[in-house]
């Protein structure tokens, strides 16, 4: 299977997009990496939000719009920054009133468990 | 690494209650870049680390973000809006805080802190 770029799905662009690149989906779980550097927890923080959003738009082309986060929930800051490239899981879990909530992931290459936590979406319905 | 959010008030008060931080207008700008081309918001994650950073001045010093236990976002902030951090203490640990766009509650979160590696 091939993914098509994470810019396809969502609206960041530029120093806003720290997902680069969609790994694998496996019908329930999205794997996303961003590329080596130096990251602090916020912007690890935003790549389990990117690749949440990724997940709900691989599972259902309604999500391929861009989404928007209505919450962040239980998120445990395992690490305040990481050098290096990060791995991120997204799992899209309950739908409610058109809210997806997504548990999320984010480690080292190694491993090395960086964040995790809960992150709802709504799907990006623009204002006029 | 410079932290993130360092430098991005314009102004600090505190009070009896906690902490009132303005924002920075050319840091919200800054971190609105590419977030969205056609419409520039402040994305929750930014939001959150100013949250932090405001509970850092709260502190008085460095302080290591544990976890965030919740931020909920009521509605979409704009860099050009009048962008305003709320923080309080609750216990040693946690703290609650508030975002105000243009005086909407635009964001709320509790954050929990926890003591440096």
């Amino acid at each position: 299977m091939t993914f098509p770029h994470p810019g396809a799905w969502l609206r960041h662009r530029g120093p806003a997009l720290v997902v680069d690149g969609i790994d694998g989906w496996d019908g329930e779980v999205a794997r996303c990496h961003g590329a080596a550097g130096d990251w602090t927890w916020s912007r690890i923080l935003e790549g389990s939000a990117q690749t949440a959003g990724i997940a709900c738009a691989l599972g259902d082309e309604a999500w391929r719009s861009g989404a928007i986060v209505a919450e962040y929930r239980d998120v445990e800051v395992l690490a305040e920054r990481h050098v290096g490239g990060v791995v991120f899981a997204a799992r899209p879990e309950r739908a409610v009133l058109g809210y997806r909530r997504c548990r999320t992931t984010a480690t080292g290459l190694d491993g090395a468990p960086l964040l995790r936590g809960v992150v709802t979406l709504l799907p990006d319905r623009r204002p006029a | 690494m410079r932290d993130p959010a360092a430098g991005a008030f314009a102004s600090l008060a505190r009070d009896a209650h906690g902490l009132t931080a303005a924002v920075d207008p050319a840091y919200a700008v800054a971190a609105a870049r590419g977030h969205f081309p056609d419409e520039p918001l402040l994305p929750g994650s930014v939001l959150v680390e100013l949250m932090a950073e405001a509970a850092r001045g709260l502190y008085g010093g460095p302080a290591r973000v544990a976890a965030v236990e919740r931020a909920v976002f009521r509605r979409r902030v704009r860099p050009s809006e009048r962008i305003v951090v709320v923080v309080r203490a609750d216990g040693a640990r946690h703290v609650e805080a508030v975002v105000r766009a243009n005086d909407d509650e635009a964001a709320v979160g509790r954050l929990r802190f926890g003591p440096h590696a």
